[in-house]
């Protein structure tokens, strides 16, 4: 008992390994319940029409993409399923493009022609400002796409000058960066706007939704399993979900289990 | 003329001008007052894309001190950190990739390398936060027993067993999130937007001059 | 990527994996020689996407005759000036320039974005059905506590308002607990959702279970 209290933390390290593998190869296939702000993103991007543009500000970065991955290749998969409607990708993050490259040929499965249906500005440098720059002028703020192709060589980019031409704004909240878009993009153009947010800024996302800034959410990989669930797909996100499961389950028992040995203890928990 | 041109005045003045001009471009519909406001902040962006080797030159600097002293156990790894480095960046140059292009090596460095070792060590926060919460989440009084029992809706939630042994979880979480959450944070939201703009106020004001330490 | 490199890519992934994981039982020189691998690379890496954001800013807006962007590319280029000490002082004129840019945005942004719509957004209608008027009530009462905790911490002479400042601030309390409670279990879910995706890729795609 001594050697397990001086290695606790170690034993609870294995016991996490131990618990995530075993509810990795036994999978349970619990059914996945769709919550109210998953449902909204679906339906807000559901109903773009035939010629609306999409603007997806793909500001990702390689550390927290295990999260979201799974979340970002529904929507982007989704994006693509939706007939007649255009996308405009960019990212205000070095790894975006990286990212990018690895997400495009699973997700473009319906026959998108890229400078006709969608295109990848890339990297453009400058944070909030980036972002203040391709709201107000997207060809001025970035000339050329990712491959070096000027802008007004692309088909689709004939009508998309600025944020005004855009009908939808998709991008992926990985913390304060968020405040960005709600000030830069949201609140100037009245654009309806929908996350992909990561679990750790989910409270402080939720004002926005409460006053409808923000249109709709889904949250790291929980989310990424209502929306495949909505779209008729079965991807990364549900391989993941079963074993979340098993986890928190052991996590809220062995927290039950310490208030319950903390409250036997004589006051103060001595 | 070189001790005024060192006055601190100057970067003060510089910040007030940018600042104003791009507050006000966002208030007041003039023109010459909007376009200044848009060549201001793209050259913002490409002042921020210059000093994109500050942060190499700082690197070389830290890890050289510590190959020449020979630190003792640290040294080697900088001098590997440094030669990966400028290898990274040769591959990356030899591949095009300032220029569009892109290559095999170049995708297997930031797929397999870049990508795994950052993520790994990021997870390495959720063995440590596991342990934590463990510690962390007793009931000791009233307010921490609410922070418990909002966290524990939070989880069952989020994971499909919780939903499944009570189908209210969800509903019920997604009232604590857009209901109880959404009040709590918008108060909290509020009163760092008034910090955020008076502060704001005071750094273009000249007052705050906190950012201008580096010159001393 | 032929399936041989992509092979040999999954396993190097999967042994710096590994190199990464055993801190978890024990400091050594495998997780050392990993961590310097990872700035590394990362450092590299932003350098060469950079130089591209940088040759898409400038380069090609010079080549089309727009002479004005020397003037911010010369600004850039004085804030290296910070490692000279003799001609440090000229690095605050690019610097005071992006705080004026940065603070001058998200100012104008919060006044709007955070301040006025989200006053809007708090000041909710007392009609609808129950729930949504129990709803906008909840809303309404913890949005006006909560500002009045961190806004005033002011110890009133009377006693009677003193003490109905104070139970205000307590009630605010019990909303800022519910806040955090929410946030920290979301902080934990990212945590725990890393893990758990580092752990399938060994499993399912190095090892192929």
């Amino acid at each position: 008992m001594k050697t397990l209290q001086k290695n606790e933390t170690k034993v609870i390290n294995a016991a996490i390994i131990i618990v995530i593998v075993f509810a990795s190869l036994v999978p349970t296939g619990l059914p996945i319940t769709v919550s109210e702000a998953t449902t909204k993103m679906y339906q807000g991007l559901s109903g773009l029409k035939p010629g609306d543009v999409v603007w997806f500000s793909f500001d990702q970065v390689f550390v927290v993409l295990p999260e979201v991955k799974a979340s970002i290749q529904a929507v982007l998969q989704h994006l693509f399923m939706i007939q007649g409607i255009k996308i405009l990708i960019t990212s205000a993050y070095a790894d975006g493009p990286a990212i990018y490259e690895g997400m495009i040929s699973v997700t473009n499965k319906y026959g998108k022609v890229y400078g006709t249906d969608y295109v990848f500005l890339g990297y453009v440098v400058g944070n909030e400002m980036s972002i203040a720059n391709l709201a107000k002028d997207i060809k001025t703020a970035c000339p050329v796409d990712n491959y070096g192709t000027p802008l007004s060589q692309l088909p689709m980019m004939n009508n998309v000058n600025s944020a005004s031409d855009i009908a939808r704004y998709v991008t992926i909240t990985l913390g304060p960066q968020f405040y960005w878009y709600i000030r830069q993009v949201v609140a100037p153009y009245k654009i309806p706007m929908y996350t992909i947010s990561v679990g750790y800024f989910l409270s402080e996302i939720m004002p926005f939704f409460a006053s409808g800034q923000l249109g709709g959410y889904i949250v790291g990989l929980k989310g990424g399993a209502e929306y495949e669930t909505l779209i008729g797909t079965k991807g990364l996100a549900s391989r993941g979900a079963d074993a979340m499961s098993l986890v928190y389950g052991l996590l809220m028992v062995t927290i039950v289990a310490v208030n319950i040995n903390y409250w036997r203890k004589p006051r103060g928990g001595k | 003329m070189s001790d005024i041109l060192k006055r601190k005045e100057i970067p003060i003045v510089i910040t007030a001008f940018v600042g104003i001009v791009v507050i006000l471009s966002y208030f007041v519909t003039f023109d010459p007052l909007q376009s200044t406001a848009n060549t201001i902040t793209s050259w913002g962006a490409i002042i921020v894309a210059s000093m994109l080797f500050i942060g190499l030159i700082n690197l070389c600097q830290v890890h050289l001190n510590r190959i020449m002293k020979r630190e003792k156990g640290v040294w080697p790894f900088s001098a590997w950190l440094l030669v990966a480095m400028f290898g990274t960046i040769i591959i990356g140059l030899w591949a095009g990739v300032p220029w569009g292009g892109t290559n095999d090596s170049w995708v297997f460095i930031y797929t397999y390398i870049n990508t795994s070792i950052s993520q790994t060590i990021f997870s390495l926060f959720g063995f440590y936060v596991i342990s934590a919460t463990i510690h962390a989440l007793k009931a000791r009084n009233l307010e921490s027993g609410i922070f418990l029992i909002s966290s524990f809706i939070i989880f069952f939630w989020a994971m499909p067993v919780g939903t499944y042994i009570w189908a209210g979880f969800s509903p019920l979480g997604d009232w604590v999130m857009n209901v109880l959450t959404a009040g709590a944070y918008r108060g909290i939201l509020l009163g760092i937007s008034l910090g955020l703009i008076s502060f704001g106020i005071r750094v273009i004001a000249g007052i705050e001059r906190g950012y201008l330490r580096r010159g001393d | 990527m032929d399936a041989f490199t992509i092979g040999v890519g999954t396993t190097v992934a999967a042994l710096f994996t590994l190199m990464i994981y055993s801190i978890l039982f024990k400091e050594n020189v495998l997780y050392r020689f990993a961590e310097s691998t990872a700035i590394a690379v990362a450092v590299g890496y932003g350098v060469v996407t950079t130089l591209k954001s940088l040759r898409t800013s400038t380069y090609i807006p010079l080549t089309n005759g727009n002479m004005l962007v020397l003037i911010p590319l010369f600004l850039g280029v004085l804030t290296y000036l910070t490692f000279i000490k003799k001609y440090a002082w000229l690095s605050l004129w690019p610097i005071g320039f992006l705080t004026g840019v940065g603070l001058g945005l998200s100012v104008r942004g919060a006044i709007q974005a955070q301040l006025i719509e989200q006053i809007d957004a708090t000041i909710l209608p007392l009609t609808g059905s129950s729930t949504d008027l129990f709803n906008n009530i909840i809303i309404f009462i913890s949005t006006i506590a909560v500002l009045y905790y961190f806004l005033f911490t002011i110890n009133f002479k009377n006693p009677t308002v003193n003490s109905v400042s104070e139970g205000v601030r307590k009630f605010a309390r019990y909303f800022i607990m519910v806040g955090l409670g929410v946030g920290f279990s979301g902080a934990s879910l990212s945590w725990i959702v890393d893990v758990i995706v580092r752990i399938q890729f060994l499993l399912f795609e190095w090892l192929h279970l």
